[in-house]
């Protein structure tokens, strides 16, 4: 076995262990403030703290342990250099390859793209839709016992969860659909383009429609976005100045020199 | 002896941190300067913290001298309909104007502390489809959270709910302190929940970078509309870009471009691209095209490929144009 081989074996035995440590100590911390937690009213305390997490930390200790070890392990079994792989949006291959294909090629794929699109953009807006009437329609929380009995707006926010997870598997769907149909497509066209070569069919390229920023060439200017920028920092400072007026910036001093109960989880 | 000493300095030299790096640091630091607060466990009250600094800092932190922008934002929606929040948008159109997604890379310490847990030695989460779609999540947490619930509510909800700059940098902070023993006797079931997110939220920065960054932060995702007009960051010439693929292929983040809402300007792609397409916005006057943050454990491919391919587009170039 070569050192490479040896030092790489080593290595990925070491980070296999360490994040089995990892994922272990941050159960272990977890399930211990819950255990705390349940133990009812005014369970923290200096004390109570001590008790639950001291038998924890030889784990936390270990774990610091093995960070150090790592670092050592490295020097002496250095990792080897990686290439970089380079990334291509397939939607950005298949454009320049079609455009070879001439004006004529029609895309059977793009229709389909365009449906599930479609379809996955108006189940994530219907999504977006019940989870923001959750947050802010009149839905009254029952009153129960447990952990969100005297936070509503928790409640409200447990019952938007799964709508928000719908939308984003619905656009994650949309994404994966995307990538898989220009990849099928891609193929197809290359085997086109490298038929048409041994035939030596010769084929116009597309030229490609020009975007709106190509068509007014002032957007792309320099000077656009000069004025873009001094507007905004006018606006900037505009609105710094009527805060100022009105109170605003002493409101931020006043909630950032006393404790900000909710932030630290006082509620 | 004297190797022992030099192979140290080389360690050393091989290992010193790069000026992004310190950077951050300092910018960690000097947001809780005010080191006195975690000895008497005490929050800053002087006038500095009118400011609220650029990036995600707790101001509930014992150290802290400045104000958080979100949770002066969420604080401020409020008490909008009193009062017009007009400093806080100021302030944030301020600092989106001038450094955009640079403060993430560059002036946030919560950004530095996922960035230093990445560099324990585990298994990584590669970025794919999915990771790109979830980092959506951080917009649908910007609407909810920071602008309807305390709209409708009047509670800063991300800072309630999710913040975990507060529960590590207010919270822990605070609480380690003898002075506060009272507080911790008041901890109930919305502390638990927090330091449990903050523990999901330190483990998965382990695995995955700069997770809660990528995923749950309105803060950057506020910073990256932007993305177009800020003056520093790094910038891509589309007259020199062949798409060769390689600066989104060394980006450790989900953009499908250099310099998109999702690019946070660390420079690591400028090192990479063979046709020097990437530089950085305001590079005569601030910052030097070879003060990249280039990761030390890759190495580009062989040129000659990519130079090659470059040839080829312009020879395409010039043929459709006769």
């Amino acid at each position: 076995m070569s050192q490479s081989t040896k030092g790489y074996k080593i290595r990925r035995i070491y980070e296999l262990c360490l994040a089995g440590l990892t994922i272990e100590v941050g159960l272990l911390f977890i399930v211990q403030v819950w255990a705390l937690f349940s133990m009812g009213e005014k369970a923290f305390s200096r004390a109570s703290v001590a008790e639950y997490f001291v038998p924890i930390s030889p784990f936390f200790f270990l774990w610091l342990a093995g960070i150090v070890g790592g670092a050592v392990l490295w020097q002496i079994f250095p990792a080897q250099k990686r290439a970089v792989l380079p990334v291509i949006e397939p939607s950005v291959t298949l454009k320049k390859l079609s455009a070879r294909l001439g004006e004529n090629y029609q895309s059977k794929q793009a229709k389909k793209r365009l449906i599930v699109a479609v379809a996955c953009a108006i189940v994530a807006v219907a999504c977006a839709v019940v989870a923001t009437l959750y947050l802010t329609g009149n839905y009254e929380a029952k009153a129960q016992t447990g952990f969100f009995a005297s936070h509503n707006e928790a409640e409200r926010l447990l019952r938007a969860m799964p709508w928000v997870i719908g939308g984003l598997c619905a656009l994650t769907f949309a994404s994966y659909y995307h990538s898989f149909s220009a990849q099928k497509e891609i193929s197809v066209i290359k085997a086109e383009i490298i038929e048409n070569a041994k035939k030596g069919v010769k084929v116009k390229k597309r030229v490609q429609t020009p975007t709106i920023l190509e068509k007014i060439p002032f957007l792309k200017s320099k000077w656009f976005m000069v004025g873009v920028r001094a507007g905004l920092g006018v606006l900037a400072v505009v609105l710094i100045i009527v805060g100022i007026a009105n109170g605003g910036m002493a409101d931020v001093l006043e909630k950032a020199i006393n404790i900000c109960t909710q932030c630290i989880g006082l509620g | 002896m004297k190797k022992f000493f030099r192979k140290i300095k080389d360690w050393f030299v091989k290992h010193k941190p790069s000026k992004r790096k310190v950077v951050q640091l300092y910018a960690a630091l000097l947001y809780n300067a005010n080191i006195k607060g975690f000895f008497n466990g005490r929050i800053y009250k002087g006038a500095t913290k009118n400011m609220c600094v650029p990036g995600l800092n707790c101001y509930s932190c014992p150290g802290a001298i400045g104000s958080c922008p979100l949770g002066a934002l969420q604080n401020a929606l409020s008490a909008s309909k009193t009062k017009t929040p007009a400093y806080i948008f100021g302030i944030i159109i301020l600092f989106g104007l001038l450094l955009g997604r640079t403060i993430c890379g560059w002036l946030c310490p919560v950004g530095l502390g996922q960035e230093l847990l990445y560099k324990i030695k585990t298994p990584k989460v590669k970025k794919s489809r999915f990771t790109r779609v979830l980092s959506y999540l951080k917009y649908v947490l910007l609407v909810a959270l920071v602008v309807i619930v305390p709209l409708y509510f009047a509670i800063p909800g991300f800072c309630e709910y999710i913040c975990p700059a507060g529960t590590f940098e207010g919270g822990l902070g605070l609480l380690s302190n003898v002075e506060n023993e009272g507080l911790l006797a008041i901890l109930g079931p919305l502390f638990t929940w927090k330091f449990t997110l903050l523990v999901l939220i330190i483990v998965a920065s382990i695995f995955c970078f700069r997770c809660f960054c990528r995923f749950l932060c309105p803060l950057g995702a506020l910073y990256g509309f932007f993305c177009r007009v800020a003056m520093l960051g790094v910038k891509l010439d589309k007259n020199k870009c062949t798409d060769c693929g390689l600066c989104v292929g060394v980006c450790k983040m989900d953009i499908k471009r250099v310099g998109d809402h999702e690019c946070i300007h660390c420079g690591a792609c400028i090192a990479v691209c063979p046709a020097k397409a990437i530089s950085w916005k305001g590079e005569k006057l601030l910052i030097r095209a070879n003060d990249a943050d280039m990761p030390a454990s890759t190495e580009i491919k062989p040129l000659t490929s990519m130079l090659k391919r470059k040839e080829e587009i312009s020879a395409e170039k010039n043929n459709d144009e006769e």
